[in-house]
């Protein structure tokens, strides 16, 4: 039903010759679920969804407007697409246009071993992945899903794109303590399932010897990779900068960066910071955009400089630069001391309750959930509890990054981060 | 409204396994405006249309979610499901009373009358408040979202529908002065008419004050403070501190540190939490839950005692715990779970002011950012925006921003020690089941003092 849903609109609005412009989008939808407690399943769950989603705008003189929606196939397809030009036709937007076609390329995102994947095979192992490892399972979810895209637009745009994600949520624990592990790749193989398992069910047998760490208003700090891109309350440790790269804040007069200055005077590291959509498996690489805009790689933080913004194609017109997309997958380069060396004398956080990260100030917050104090000889004692607050504009001026990297779905570099002045609360 | 004959007859399709069967219908359209000092938008919000059919074989949920409420389309789903289950010997799901009710907020607008344009107008509106709210103000946001969620429940016995509206407005200040900016987020929530979440001139000064004051400001040493707060405060232990500890599916995963603790103490004895889907006004609020369960308040913890577990039908089957309303999903691309609707701190004998008057030295926390749970270890992390410095029992008019706390619950909730009653009210937020799975939600209540480690 979805395809004559998506056919008829396209129809219609090849009709309307007085829109500014029109974008249709279809997606289907099919996910399997898995969720499990301890050794048993729990509920087993199907999803098939196809949908199809509009955006229309509307242009007066020197003013447009956007709006959009999912067709309903249950009602009267012209109403709907009436519904919509009213409300585009009311917004007194600066006018811009829709992006010219371009042939995208392929972005490898889809892989057939995930639609393949048995989540109760996968279950299965994971439970004597977990009693292997000596720990016990409190619960896991799988959600193991394939999406087709499919993407019309007025300037006679016409792509498509299919991408495959595998999501993992696993919780270990033994007595009081557990630990909770959230993963998220488009490519079977880059879930590395036993490894995360050990690792985990090492901390586990850690964590009854953790104490506070010691309150300190400035103390070495190293944040582990996993709460850079992705966090609880939003983008993660490194949104600050994604935020005032990005278009819209250099729009709305909020971003502090200025094209071709330091984003901070550094007397650390200065960061190399680059946006990737065509990331191979990458959980936040797209071949083109919902508008039609086909992205490109940029390096928008090179040896500490901010070189470029980060736009899409309003935003791009707006500022007058280059288009290149919004964010896709995240490639921060690497240091070049080990991190071994690094941890000397740090508290290193493991994973917090939840980062916050504030993108306009670059202030940032979190209870340690789990860390190790290092000592001056790197050796570790583990410590929970606590918070870990400071400014992310400011640590900058002072950090060091490590050799080794990571791939995390949504970001690849550097395993961590040592900041030299963080304030720890006991 | 949806036929529920042809719906029933799918439940029976569901039911010939000799199974439990069950189905439910969800959806969610409305609009949202948001108007900043360069640009306006106004649109419909992501909207949900679909269905979940559910058979419980005795040890395990299966559920089939599809993108229709069809019946056609439900019943060939359901023969599709049937044909991939067999029914084990294991629990049995009483399926109620029998029942046929619908429920509705009440509005005195109803939401499908709102056009877009008076959406935009009332956006635009409070923009123009918030442009104008004072001298420091170089940008800001105003932001209006309308939206009616809808479900139909049926299984063998019930057949139920609701309608709830739920509004929510903020408005968003960013100030400068010497080269610093600062951003001020201020919302109103609730299930009813729009014209509750409108902000007025005298609104806007006060947020105006607030931004004005965070220039400049700085977190406050870490350490051990006696700490008085809002409802900001109160609401958010209410929620992070103690209600996520009382979702029963946590328990059942042995996530809960609660489970040990039904019947024993966990806070001062002044200390009452009760989750309510019933509260007039409550954001978090509905008429029943994803299971078809009727909503009622559950008190969780009376006089510093747990009394009652949040539960959805599922975990309170296998822990052998008494149902309660609480079972929600963020679509029908999700399972249930054991959730919170309003949840808060229920008055005392105490006033705001005796509070601030009780503190030698300390901070008054109010405006919340963002909390997290943690219910094995119950530890809490919470990011307020404003601190409000208090020696000799006055406020001395220094503000602390941002303010994060951090503890151990039962440390923070045992030594509550003054409960205000005058000051109750309820804030509007989204709630995760740790870092996924979002419904909307509210919590709050009143001022409360305590001690607790800041930074």
């Amino acid at each position: 039903m979805s395809r004559e849903l998506q056919q008829a609109a396209i129809s219609q609005l090849k009709k309307q010759s007085d829109l500014h412009g029109w974008a249709v989008r279809r997606i289907q939808h099919k996910e399997q679920q898995f969720y499990g407690v301890a050794e048993k399943a729990d509920t087993q769950r199907q999803v098939l969804s196809d949908e199809v989603f509009v955006d229309v705008w509307v242009s007066q003189g020197q003013h447009v407007g956007l709006a959009g929606k999912l067709l309903s196939p249950e009602h009267d397809l012209e109403s709907q697409l009436a519904e919509l030009r009213a409300a585009a036709a009311l917004q007194r937007n600066p006018i811009y246009e829709l992006p010219k076609p371009a042939q995208p390329e392929p972005v490898k995102l889809f892989d057939p071993a995930i639609e393949r994947l048995d989540l109760e095979q996968q279950a299965t192992k994971v439970v004597q992945l977990v009693d292997s490892a000596g720990v016990e399972l409190s619960s896991q979810e799988w959600f193991a899903g394939v999406a087709e895209t499919e993407l019309v637009t007025s300037t006679g745009f016409s792509g498509s794109h299919k991408n495959s994600r595998l999501t993992m949520e696993l919780v270990l624990y033994r007595g009081e303590h557990e630990r909770l592990l959230e993963k998220s790749y488009r490519r079977l193989d880059d879930l590395p399932l036993e490894e995360l398992i050990s690792h985990n069910a090492k901390i586990i047998d850690d964590l009854p010897k953790a104490k506070k760490p010691q309150a300190a208003k400035a103390a070495p700090v190293i944040l582990s990779s996993e709460e850079f891109v992705s966090g609880a309350f939003g983008g993660g440790l490194l949104e600050p900068l994604t935020f005032h790269a990005g278009g819209p804040a250099a729009y709305q007069q909020l971003s502090r960066f200025k094209t071709g200055q330091p984003i901070v005077e550094a007397k650390g590291d200065r960061i190399t910071l680059s946006s990737d959509p065509s990331y191979v498996f990458g959980t936040a690489s797209y071949p083109f955009d919902n508008w039609g805009l086909v992205p490109k790689p940029v390096t928008f933080i090179n040896d500490g400089q901010f070189t470029q913004t980060v736009a899409d194609a309003k935003y791009a017109q707006y500022l007058e630069v280059e288009p290149t997309g919004g964010y896709g997958v995240l490639v921060l380069a690497p240091g070049k001391m080990a991190e071994s060396e690094l941890v000397k004398g740090a508290v290193y956080v493991e994973t917090f309750s939840a980062l916050d990260v504030d993108p306009l100030t670059g202030d940032f917050f979190g209870e340690i959930r789990v860390g190790y104090q290092y000592d001056q000889h790197g050796q570790a004692h583990p410590v929970r509890g606590g918070g870990v607050s400071g400014n992310l504009f400011d640590a900058l001026k002072d950090c060091r990054l490590p050799k080794e990297t990571v791939f995390q779905g949504n970001y690849q570099g550097p395993k961590s981060v040592r900041f030299e002045d963080v304030t720890i609360s006991g | 409204m949806h036929d529920t004959d042809k719906l029933r007859q799918v439940v029976e399709t569901l039911e010939k396994t000799g199974g439990y069967g069950s189905v439910l219908l969800r959806g969610k359209q409305g609009r949202r405006a948001h108007v900043t000092k360069q640009e306006e938008i106004v649109t419909d919000i992501p909207e949900e249309r679909g269905a979940v059919l559910s058979l419980f074989d005795g040890q395990v949920f299966h559920e089939a979610a599809v993108d229709s409420h069809d019946a056609g389309e439900l019943a060939k789903a359901a023969k599709d499901l049937v044909a991939k289950v067999k029914v084990r010997p294991g629990l049995v799901i009483d399926p109620g009373p029998a029942m046929a009710k619908s429920f509705e907020t009440k509005v005195k607008t109803e939401p499908d009358r709102l056009g877009a344009e008076d959406i935009l107008a009332m956006a635009r509106d409070h923009a123009e408040l918030a442009k104008t709210s004072g001298p420091l103000v170089f940008n800001h946001a105003a932001a209006v979202n309308s939206s009616t969620e809808t479900m139909t429940f049926v299984n063998r016995n019930k057949a139920l529908n609701q309608k709830v509206h739920r509004v929510v407005s903020f408005v968003q200040l960013f100030v400068q002065q010497d080269g610093e900016t600062r951003d001020f987020f201020d919302s109103k929530g609730l299930t009813g008419d729009i014209s509750g979440v409108a902000w007025s001139k005298a609104d806007l000064a006060k947020s105006y004050e607030t931004a004005a004051s965070l220039l400049g400001t700085k977190p406050p040493a870490p350490g051990l403070y006696t700490i008085g707060g809002s409802s900001h405060l109160s609401g958010l232990l209410a929620h992070e501190g103690f209600g996520h500890n009382a979702e029963i599916d946590m328990m059942l995963k042995n996530r809960s540190k609660a489970k040990d603790y039904l019947g024993k103490r966990v806070a001062s004895d002044l200390v009452n939490i009760v989750d309510d889907p019933t509260l007039v006004g409550g954001y978090g609020g509905y008429f029943f839950d994803d299971d078809g369960t009727i909503a009622t308040p559950t008190t969780i913890v009376q006089d510093g005692i747990f009394k009652t577990g949040l539960a959805n039908l599922s975990s309170a089957l296998q822990l052998d715990q008494p149902v309660t309303a609480n079972s929600r999903r963020e679509s029908y691309k999700r399972k249930a779970y054991a959730r919170m609707s309003t949840t808060f701190f229920k008055p005392g004998d105490s006033t705001v002011a005796d509070i601030i008057g009780a503190i030698d030295d300390g901070i008054y926390l109010d405006r919340f950012q963002t909390g997290m749970e943690d219910p094995k270890g119950w530890g809490i992390q919470i990011k307020f925006t404003v601190g409000r410095e208090v020696k000799n029992g006055k406020l001395t008019g220094k503000i602390y921003s941002p303010v994060g706390l951090t503890g151990y619950v039962p440390d923070i909730l045992g030594k509550v020690d003054m409960v205000a009653g005058d000051d109750f009210q309820t804030e509007a937020g989204t709630c995760g089941k740790g870092h996924k799975e979002f419904v909307p939600n509210s919590s709050g209540g009143v001022s409360i003092k305590t001690e607790a480690y800041l930074g």
